[in-house]
């Protein structure tokens, strides 16, 4: 989305008449509200607008067109090679100190920062085991397995219904995040805070590696209704290449028949051992100390332009 | 003959009052009140020879009345559970189950039927999604359900008043062996205090301690259920670089009796605590190899 935004700045001309800071600010909230028309915005992706708006409101009237469209092309630029690919480097080293030899590991769906760390362990040479859990109805796992596979780790793949079975061998879980709250929840894909709760039953850790872009100072307590979701409902009905499990054929048009299909769910934090972050390793407690020195960081910024 | 202590007493009349043990009918004892652990094949050998056949004849006839007994009694348990639905569903309750249970099927519809309006969540049950079939009967009887996904469990047990499952078996310790994903289904009643009712006929009662129930007690099917083996089977050749590859499907899931509120049976409702108990009513001393 931000790189569409760059391609946005460079194709811009300021109509005459009109501010630079307004114009561009109106024009990508027209965008913003067609981007939410496809499909509900992610928290970071919200994070990341609000950056984009700020960069451009603090742009200084005296800086000419160009020099104000390279100034922000440059502020977007930074944004993704700072926060989003730095952080999954410095992530990535923080983690891979976690794992040693021997580890079984355990990770639900597919989240790219887990792969990262998987295959750089694995690089590293150490021996470790992975568990990839995987749900309906999007089955993402599949995807992470057949990658983890093809860079030469063991992995074993299953339900989640199945983690109670698995999990007295799992030594540590590894978990992605969407977004995470002010209170320590993370926010995450369906079926993360089943993980997280049968692993704190079974007392492994919990270790959720989210960039620090994604944080968000929003609480939430409600772990499902409050601003989830919904996908299609057909995906839930028909089994994708299980032609023989076709019960629910030709009933989903019954009143009586309803199928919910939720994108997101919140663990709460007292599930999460700790959060890595391209800050550091923290306790879910000190996310919202995160949040303020970040927004801090923001206006840090702004405040070098204005000479 | 040895001298009866009270305890031996107590035993000899627990043990008229039942039917027979397996073992005391194969070794062929006439039933008397004598302390079951004489031994038979002593003194009365020789008249045993006389009427031979006879005590075969008995001895069938035992056999096949015990059989049809555990048949009827098979068959009668859904009735007796439905009837207790009432005291525990009441008006604009929401329930969640998981898998497909004949006796929880007919536990719901017997509320329905004495006009209790409530919401059915079902947990598809992957990968036999055995929770669509169970959705398709309920709504041919007129419930109102809603089809989930097993992840999404969590996230909707806080919307939920009860969960209720069918037992696939029930231990000597009170504790559950149920359909796949039904241990992750109480954690979160747990969390969020959540009644969690089992429904287990009798028959379903086992003497077994489980003592590693996720591996001992489990069975594992297919992992062709979970992976295609067309899709993957570049990645099942164990090639040079190339990471090895393991499904694992199991059938069953264990709860331990912790996590249980509420068993009902065909006698009626029990605590965990009590399971015991009943096991001792319908499984004699001399049967479990301990």
């Amino acid at each position: 989305m931000l790189q569409a935004f760059q391609e946005v700045v460079k194709d811009y001309s300021t109509p005459p008449e009109n501010t630079l800071n307004r114009d561009m600010t109106a024009q990508i909230s027209s965008y913003v509200s067609f981007l939410i028309e496809c499909r509900p915005l992610s928290i970071s992706m919200g994070n990341a607008i609000r950056f984009v708006k700020n960069r451009i409101a603090k742009l200084p009237i005296t800086l000419s067109e160009s020099e104000a469209k390279a100034s922000l092309h440059s502020d977007i630029e930074r944004f993704i090679n700072e926060k989003i690919i730095g952080a999954d480097t410095v992530i990535v080293e923080h983690a891979v100190t976690k794992i040693r030899d021997g580890d079984v590991l355990l990770t639900y769906g597919s989240s790219t920062v887990i792969e990262m760390i998987l295959v750089h362990a694995h690089e590293l040479g150490k021996k470790f085991r992975v568990f990839v859990v995987d749900s309906r109805p999007k089955l993402q796992g599949k995807l992470l397995l057949r990658r983890l596979i093809k860079r030469g780790i063991n992995c074993t793949y299953t339900h989640i219904t199945a983690i109670s079975y698995i999990m007295h061998q799992v030594t540590k879980v590894f978990l992605g995040a969407s977004s995470v709250f002010s209170n320590g929840t993370v926010y995450s894909r369906v079926g993360t805070a089943c993980v997280a709760m049968v692993a704190n039953a079974f007392r492994v850790p919990v270790l959720v590696c989210c960039e620090a872009y994604k944080f968000h100072e929003k609480v939430q307590l409600d772990y499902s209704i409050c601003s989830n979701e919904l996908g299609d409902p057909n995906a839930i009905s028909k089994v994708h290449g299980r032609e023989d499990i076709n019960y629910l054929n030709g009933l989903t048009n019954n009143a009586k028949l309803k199928f919910l299909n939720l994108m997101y769910d919140a663990t709460p934090s007292d599930y999460i051992s700790m959060i890595i972050t391209d800050y550091g390793m923290v306790p879910p407690t000190s996310v919202p100390v995160i949040v303020r020195e970040y927004q801090k960081e923001h206006l840090l910024q702004s405040s070098k332009i204005v000479i | 003959f040895p001298a009866m202590s009270a305890a031996v007493v107590a035993a000899a009349a627990r043990s008229t009052l039942r039917p027979p043990s397996l073992q005391t009918l194969l070794e062929g004892t006439p039933e008397s009140a004598t302390v079951p652990y004489t031994s038979s094949s002593g003194a009365d050998s020789e008249s045993k020879t006389a009427d031979k056949s006879s005590l075969t004849r008995k001895l069938k006839h035992d056999v096949i009345e015990g059989v049809n007994q555990l048949i009827q009694e098979i068959a009668g348990c859904h009735e007796q559970i439905a009837e207790q639905a009432i005291e525990h569903i009441h008006q604009n309750e929401v329930i969640l189950t998981l898998g497909s249970s004949r006796t929880v099927l007919e536990f719901l519809c017997a509320a329905k039927e004495k006009k209790r309006s409530f919401r059915v969540f079902v947990a598809e049950g992957a990968p036999r999604y055995q929770g669509h079939l169970l959705a398709k009967e309920l709504v041919a009887r007129g419930l109102q359900t809603t089809v989930i996904t097993d992840s999404a469990v969590f996230a909707m047990i806080s919307r939920v008043n009860m969960v209720i499952i069918g037992a696939h078996a029930v231990m000597a310790n009170g504790g559950v062996i149920g359909p796949v994903g039904v241990n992750m289904a109480a954690l979160a009643a747990q969390k969020h205090a959540v009644p969690f009712v089992v429904l287990a006929g009798s028959h379903k009662l086992c003497p077994l301690y489980p003592h590693n129930p996720e591996v001992l007690l489990n069975e594992l099917r297919s992992p062709s259920e979970l992976l295609d083996f067309g899709e993957f089977s570049d990645c099942l050749d164990f090639g040079a670089g190339s990471g090895s590859l393991q499904v694992v499907n199991p059938t069953f899931d264990y709860v331990p009796p912790n996590l249980v509120s509420l068993f009902i049976t065909d006698t009626g409702g029990h605590n965990p605590s009590y399971m015991y108990r009943l096991i001792a009513d319908y499984y004699s001393a001399d049967d479990l190899v301990m």
